[in-house]
């Protein structure tokens, strides 16, 4: 979940709210106070709620559940004939672009810092990475429109934005930071650039910004460019920076965009009406058809009564709102969490653990009165205690950032084995047991799952005949027939003194003492017997 | 001290009034315990004065292979001296001599029996006495030693020290102390007998038997005993069955399912993205080597493709939705609980181990387990959702409990709650709970609204055993399998 630094000040300065007010509404806005430090506040947001990727987005929350403002905060546009042309040959490289204009706003430290904030997270989240959208951000008062969005060699050359020197783009994406990071995003070929009337190149995306059009805190209007594989991802980012300049305080000014399939953003309100019994319903609560649209406003939503139902107006950079359900939960926030009842429903029908956890209860009880003491180990082992006994066709994970979580176990004897091994120290005997899901390939290279049981005795004289003893008792108690051991060698077991466990004909597991070697392998100056078989259930 | 006689005592005791002067050794043997106990018994009867020493220990010393040969040939010392005497050829003395040679020499030398100069080895003087020579003879009959005196006694000549330090000469024998019974001590009285059966019968009158308090058997009942090394359940397998009796008394009815899923059920049923971060080798264990037969009908993939297509707008690819994935919570198996029974109403939930991949540290496991409960029916509500969560805690001991909002990519509206932990003194974050969205729910033919909410179990352990370190579960320290207060 992203995080951003905040101050209560200026969040109180923004929404009129009090600070303690603003410290107890935060979390029912779905914003966590991750940490505190005086003024300052680390706030962890919801990945689809970008608006609240700064403080004047979470400012217009706060006032709609403190009733200090509420319903829709509009974004205002200003007509302009400011132009940006695509032309075809971006279609195989990043066809989707968009642009806005920003005049007339001020940017401190603070400002930019925020915006900075906005512009990562949608980068990082809404964006993958760049991936799916990349945002500049441009000073107006360098730029001659129209501007045009267009494919070059990689052979042009500009000043990457921090640079001194003019590099060509081909060794922008090899020789600077910014390229390493992104130029992946880029196949080999024509790089798609912005440039203006006087053919000065703005932007390469979506790697890196040109040095010509930065921006410093003198500069006093902005022209944003969002470039991407699809218009939706590009306008929905730049509704929430419309959003974020215009309550900076800047004048949102349009810019026309077509060519390439694209067009001028819309950034358009959408009405969708929603039921109000359908919202009583949901939440379990009985409010009239007016608090339910009051609670609608108050999540800075328009809310009207139309016909029976209730028209909710929904500004573009809430475009988390996909339906009704979504409405409900902006009505349930209105409501205030901290004012909803928790209402247990009445139990209808009795409850039951699946037999399979009856089983494991009931192979619990006795095992521990046998004397042996559950331990519980990973699914996923390391390829070092796989190799114990595991077979070769071992199935693994892709990629494993902990090398003790590479290979699904095939047995639980490793897992036991190590605990063994860390516990040399305490008292003997040792009797352990485990049960778990085991893990194999069936003939067509199928993933199968099994339940097995797994006892290792580990003591001065622990002995094939003490396991055998033990995993009689055990079937005994589960009422199961008897069972055969014909010798099987086969390690890690000593040769003579292993068995394979037969039931109805059917091999099920493993009896036997683990050789000297192994017993060595992992420290243990012990004997040590094994039973290991799958529990059928 | 103790006025009663331990058992191991009573069996010494008894031993001892058959024979006398016994060994530590001979009284285990005899007394049928073990030597250690045999020692620690006879101490407490030491302390006790019951038992006096017959014979202290001591060590006898008697000669060895060494002063044998000494005592036939004389010390090598004054086989050198006497052959110098003698006029002898020291080559020839020295092959006399053999490996006892270079030792002899460094005696004479030291004494200033003899000079080397230039090579050229004379004597200086022929003693009388050399130290340690007259205790040959005594050593063969053995002699007690008496290690104090030796330090004091360097200059006497006649002492054993001197061939004590020398190898071979000396052999030191261990003779252990023997022991009697204190005869003054009125050990007469011990009785045997473990338990007094005197009284105890059909007949047996509680009001007319007569409690013995002169009873010289007493134990010491406030001694401490030695702690049993008990088997025991794995303490979160204890959480774990804890947890299942809540749910089940709630009503609830457990599925099960497998580890290894497909990613249709643990990611596209769950209305997830195909390009979502979560389905990235970074947090998703991805399996190789090994597939998984398809487990969704045609109708339900077509459903899920086009629910994915309208609302994310991608195409939706069949073969992604294949892949083989160690399951990311256990969501995916009451989805298709619902999904393939599709019950008007009912309460069901599902628990067991859940991966991410992620390297361990205190807070995160790469593997852990998580409880997840659904509820389907026609009037069931947010409130609803919360009551059950109140209930829940409450069964499990956590009384204060608040919600806020949250978001999950498959639940709208979307609560977490937190509950207050009065040993930590602070609110602690808990189950993610929410009605699953239409989204996820209309495609696979699930009409009713579903409450869902889950968590990871380990979480509730630790408040449970006051643990910091989620990775403690899985060190299987076997100190604290065994002694770990389970029933808090």
């Amino acid at each position: 979940m992203p995080v951003v630094e905040v101050s209560y000040k200026r969040l109180a300065a923004l929404s009129g709210a009090t600070p303690e007010d603003i410290q107890n509404m935060l979390p029912f806005l779905g914003l966590d106070i991750e940490s505190e430090d005086g003024d300052t506040v680390r706030v962890e947001y919801s990945p689809n709620r970008p608006d609240y990727s700064t403080e004047w987005g979470m400012a217009l929350g706060l006032q709609g559940l403190l009733d200090i403002q509420t319903g829709l905060y509009d974004i205002r546009i200003r007509e302009s004939d400011l132009r940006l042309y695509a032309d075809d040959s971006v279609l195989p490289v990043r066809p989707a672009v968009t642009s806005i204009a920003a005049r007339n706003g001020t940017l401190d430290d603070h400002t930019i810092k925020q915006i900075i904030s906005m512009q990562e997270d949608l980068h990082s989240g809404l964006g993958r990475r760049r991936r799916k959208l990349a945002i500049g951000f441009h000073d107006m008062d360098t730029l001659q429109f129209p501007l045009r969005y267009t494919a070059v060699p990689p052979d042009t050359r500009f000043v990457p934005l921090g640079g001194t020197e003019s590099m060509s783009a081909r060794r922008i994406l090899t020789d600077t930071e910014q390229g390493a990071a992104y130029g992946h995003l880029l196949a080999d070929g024509p790089v798609p650039v912005i440039r203006d009337a006087q053919d000065t190149i703005a932007s390469m995306p979506p790697i890196i910004n040109s040095n010509a059009t930065v921006v410093t805190g003198a500069t006093k209007s902005l022209v944003v460019d969002i470039t991407g594989h699809n218009r939706w991802d590009v306008e929905n980012a730049l509704a929430v920076t419309a959003l974020t300049l215009q309550a900076a305080g800047y004048d949102l000014e349009k810019v026309h965009v077509s060519g390439a399939g694209n067009r001028t953003p819309p950034l358009e309100n959408t009405d969708r009406y929603v039921d109000h019994d359908m919202i009583n319903r949901t939440l379990g609560l009985r409010m009239s058809q007016e608090e339910a649209a009051r609670c609608i406003r108050r999540s800075r939503l328009g809310a009207q009564i139309r016909e029976g139902q209730i028209r909710c107006t929904v500004p573009p950079y809430r475009f988390d709102i996909m339906g009704e359900m979504d409405i409900v939960e902006e009505a349930a926030l209105g409501y205030g969490i901290f004012n909803m009842d928790p209402e247990p429903p009445p139990i209808k029908s009795p409850g039951r653990p699946d037999s399979q956890a009856s089983h494991m209860a009931c192979l619990d009880k006795i095992m521990t009165g046998m004397g042996y003491t559950q331990a519980l180990n990973s699914s996923l082992i390391g390829r070092k205690a796989s190799g114990m006994c595991n077979s070769d066709d071992s199935i693994a994970v892709a990629n494993p950032k902990s090398q003790n979580h590479v290979i699904l176990r095939q047995n639980l004897l490793p897992g036991l084995m190590m605990c063994l091994s860390a516990n040399v120290h305490e008292p003997y005997p040792h009797r352990l047991y485990e049960t778990g899901t085991v893990f194999f390939k069936d003939g067509n290279g199928t993933i199968r799952e099994k339940m097995r049981l797994c006892m290792v005795m580990a003591h001065r004289s622990a002995s094939f005949s003490e396991a055998k003893s033990a995993l009689q008792s055990l079937l005994h108690a589960l009422g199961q027939e008897r069972i055969r051991t014909p010798p099987h060698d086969t390690l890690p077991f000593r040769a003579g003194h292993s068995a394979e466990i037969y039931s109805k004909d059917v091999n099920i597991g493993m009896i036997g003492e683990i050789t000297d070697e192994v017993c060595a392998a992992f420290r243990i100056r012990k004997d040590i017997t094994v039973v290991a078989f799958e529990i059928d259930v | 001290m103790s006025r009663v006689t331990h058992w191991i005592e009573k069996r010494i005791i008894d031993a001892l009034q058959k024979q006398d002067d016994m060994t530590v050794s001979e009284i285990a043997r005899k007394a049928d315990i073990s030597e250690d106990q045999a020692h620690r018994g006879i101490q407490w009867l030491l302390d006790k004065k019951r038992v006096r020493t017959t014979k202290k220990a001591q060590v006898i010393l008697q000669a060895g292979p060494a002063t044998i040969r000494a005592i036939k040939l004389g010390l090598p010392e004054r086989r050198l001296l006497k052959a110098l005497k003698a006029g002898q050829d020291v080559s020839e003395i020295s092959d006399d001599l053999g490996s006892d040679y270079r030792a002899a020499l460094g005696i004479c030398a030291k004494n200033k029996w003899v000079r080397i100069s230039g090579g050229v080895l004379t004597l200086v003087s022929y003693p009388d006495v050399i130290p340690g020579e007259d205790m040959l003879e005594r050593l063969v009959n053995g002699i007690p030693d008496d290690a104090a005196a030796s330090d004091t006694s360097a200059n006497d000549t006649t002492h054993v020290s001197h061939l004590k330090r020398r190898p071979g000469y000396v052999i030191q024998k261990s003779i252990p102390a023997t022991f009697s019974l204190d005869t003054d001590a009125d050990t007469q009285s011990v009785k045997i007998s473990a338990r007094s059966t005197a009284g105890v019968g059909l007949k047996a009158d509680f009001k007319t038997s007569k409690l013995d308090v002169e009873a010289s058997d007493r134990i010491d009942v406030e001694a401490p005993a030695a702690t049993l090394q008990m088997a025991r359940t794995h303490p979160l397998a204890e959480v774990i069955s804890e947890i299942r009796e809540a749910f089940v008394r709630l009503g609830f009815e457990e599925v099960g399912g497998n580890l290894v899923q497909t990613s249709f059920w643990n990611f596209d049923a769950l209305f997830t993205p195909q390009d979502h971060p979560a389905r990235e080798m970074q947090d998703t264990f991805f399996v190789r080597g090994a597939t998984l037969e398809q487990d969704s009908t045609a109708v339900q993939q077509g459903r899920v493709a086009r629910m994915h297509q309208d609302m994310w707008r991608y195409t939706w690819n069949n073969h992604i939705s294949c892949e083989a994935v160690m399951r990311t919570h256990t969501t995916c198996i009451t989805i298709r609980h619902l999904a393939e029974h599709n019950p008007s109403e009912g309460r069901f939930f599902s628990m067991g181990p859940v991966f991410r991949n992620e390297k361990p540290s205190y807070k995160h496991l790469a593997e852990f387990r998580q409880i997840e409960g659904v509820v389907i029916g026609q009037d069931v509500s947010l409130r609803n959702l919360m009551g059950i969560q109140r209930q829940f805690y409450n069964i499990m001991g956590l009384k204060k409990i608040k919600f806020w909002p949250t978001f999950f990519p498959y639940t709208e509206p979307s609560l977490q709650s937190m509950v207050y932990s009065d040993e930590l003194g602070k609110w602690v974050e808990l189950f993610g709970m929410g009605i699953f969205r239409p989204e996820v729910t209309k495609p696979l033919g699930i009409e009713r609204p579903v409450l869902a909410w889950g968590g990871g179990i380990e979480r509730i352990a630790m408040l449970r055993y006051l643990l910091n370190d989620v990775r403690d579960f899985y060190a299987n320290n076997m100190g604290w399998l065994r002694r770990v207060n389970i029933c808090r």
